[in-house]
Parts: C-alpha cells; structure tokens; sequence
C-alpha cells in the first residue's frame, strides 16, 4: 500500500489533484505535482494568490510525514498543524500543472519548521512558503 | 458600483463569497464565505494553506474597494497566523486597507466564526495594478 504522503489523503489534495514524485530521505525533501482545478482561477487568469498556498501547505505537510516515517516509523508520523505562514510570490502561477517540492528545516518536539517551493514545467521558481507548525500524530480515522 | 462583481471569478464561487458591507473612511471591506467542504484535511478543517484563500479575498477587495474598482493588488508578500482552525461553513472576512501608496500598498485581513472568534490574520504587501476585465489594462 501507499504510503500516506504518496496518496491523496484528503479532499483538499483530491481538489488540487496531487500526485506524488519522488522522497529523497538524505535532504528530507519530498516533491509533488499539482495540477489547479478551474475553480482556482483568478480575473487574471492565474491560480489566485491565496490559493497558491494550498499547494505549498500541502507539499510541506507531505514533507513532514515522510520525513517523520523514515526517522521513526509509521506510528510516530507527524502532520503539521500550521501556527503561521509567510507566502513570498515571484511570478504567476499558471493555471497548468506545478512541481513543488516541501522540506523540513528543524523537526522539534514541540515546533516544526518547514518550507516549500513552487515551480512551472520549466523549472522557473514561482512561489515560495516558510511555516511554523506544531507535529501532531495522524487523526484517528487514518485517510 | 456592482457588488456581482465580486462573484465574477471562478475562485469566488468556490469559496461562496458574498459582499456585506464596504466602510468608506475606513477603507475596510466585509465579506462573507462558505468553506466547501473540498477544502477540509484529514483533522477535519480548511487545509491552512487554503485559509489565505479567503484572507486574500478580503484583503484584495478593500483594495478594489478603496479605488472604485480601477485596481487591483497584484500580491508580492503575504504573511499570515492560524490561530484557531477554520471548518466547513460559514467565515466572515474583514479587509483593510494600512497603506495605499503609487507603487506598493500594504493590506490586512481577518477571518471570524459566526460566533465572532477571530481564527485567522494576514498582512499583504502588494503592487497596485489595473483591474483585470476593467478595461484599464490587460492584466497579466
């Protein structure tokens, strides 16, 4: 079976169509693809600015699971609960599939610091994230 | 001024938004939302990173708002606290306008519960640009 960070876990990755790439273990980087629903769409014509940080939310979330499975096995993995986030945006974000890729800066008991990257299909960065989060274990239900 | 307008985007209708009030002297907007339930994880709330959704709104209204909506912000920065988490349903957003100046303007929002429980806020720097569709200019 999949592992978690490789599924989409719940409606909010099923709505941006999120598919797993790859997890490197040594950087603790996980790196996913996600496609913007239309109903993303701005007057301009891009994701909205907002709504881009669900994909980011997303990828550093997947990082701190995976990152928490390969140090301490299934049954200490950690989800973030976000305490805050910094959005940085560098170019549009076209309404076509992005590559993000998610980090884990610092892994504390307590606080979590992560980060996540945007980029189009030429490897342009168009967005970037930092957050701060609390590891919580995995809800109860699992999926 | 047409308040439809705000419901033009498809983002918006995602998110259920609804003009409430716009403050003049305040430059502060308040809109309303419903969460779809496509945006909850598996705690069982708005995926955080999807609450700036709605705090862009808000604060990207006020600024349309404040200018009779000739512009619109184009965001460069946005920084927010998550301080309770959001479900599914009813949100009330306020945006305002800090700053407004020729080539950036700073903007703030706020999410509440229906209960009045503040559970989210943002600060946004921004570039002001022509509305997009306003005829002002091609967006991008």
């Amino acid at each position: 079976m999949a592992k978690i960070h490789e599924r989409r876990r719940s409606p909010s990755s099923e709505l941006m169509a999120s598919d797993f790439v790859s997890f490197d273990a040594d950087r603790g980087e996980l790196t996913t693809r996600y496609t913007p629903p239309p109903s993303f769409a701005s007057p301009r014509g891009a994701v909205q600015g907002g709504l881009i940080a669900g994909f980011l939310d997303e990828v550093m979330g997947g990082a701190l699971l995976a990152v928490t499975e390969a140090r301490f096995g299934a049954a200490e993995q950690r989800l973030p609960l976000n305490l805050d986030m910094n959005l940085t945006y560098l170019r549009m974000v076209p309404m076509e599939t992005v590559t993000a890729k998610g980090r884990v800066l610092k892994l504390g008991k307590r606080v979590a610091f992560l980060e996540g990257e945007l980029f189009d299909k030429d490897g342009n960065l168009l967005a970037r994230a930092t957050s701060s989060a609390i590891p919580t274990p995995l809800p109860e239900k699992g999926d | 001024m047409s308040d439809n307008a705000i419901l033009s985007a498809p983002h918006a209708h995602l998110m259920g938004v609804e003009f409430e009030h716009f403050d003049k002297d305040r430059e502060e907007i308040t809109l309303r939302f419903r969460a779809p339930d496509s945006f909850i994880t598996p705690r069982g709330s708005v995926q955080g990173g999807l609450v700036a959704g709605f705090l862009d709104e808000v604060m990207g209204w006020a600024h349309v708002y404040a200018t009779d909506q000739a512009e619109a912000p184009l965001n460069l920065e946005i920084s927010m606290s998550l301080l309770k988490p959001v479900m599914a349903g009813p949100v009330i957003g306020k945006g305002r306008v800090v700053r407004r100046g020729r080539k950036v303007i700073f903007l703030e929002g706020e999410l509440f519960d229906e209960a009045g429980k503040l559970l989210a806020r943002s600060t946004s720097t921004a570039i002001p640009t022509p509305r997009p569709g306003s005829g002002a200019g091609s967006g991008e």
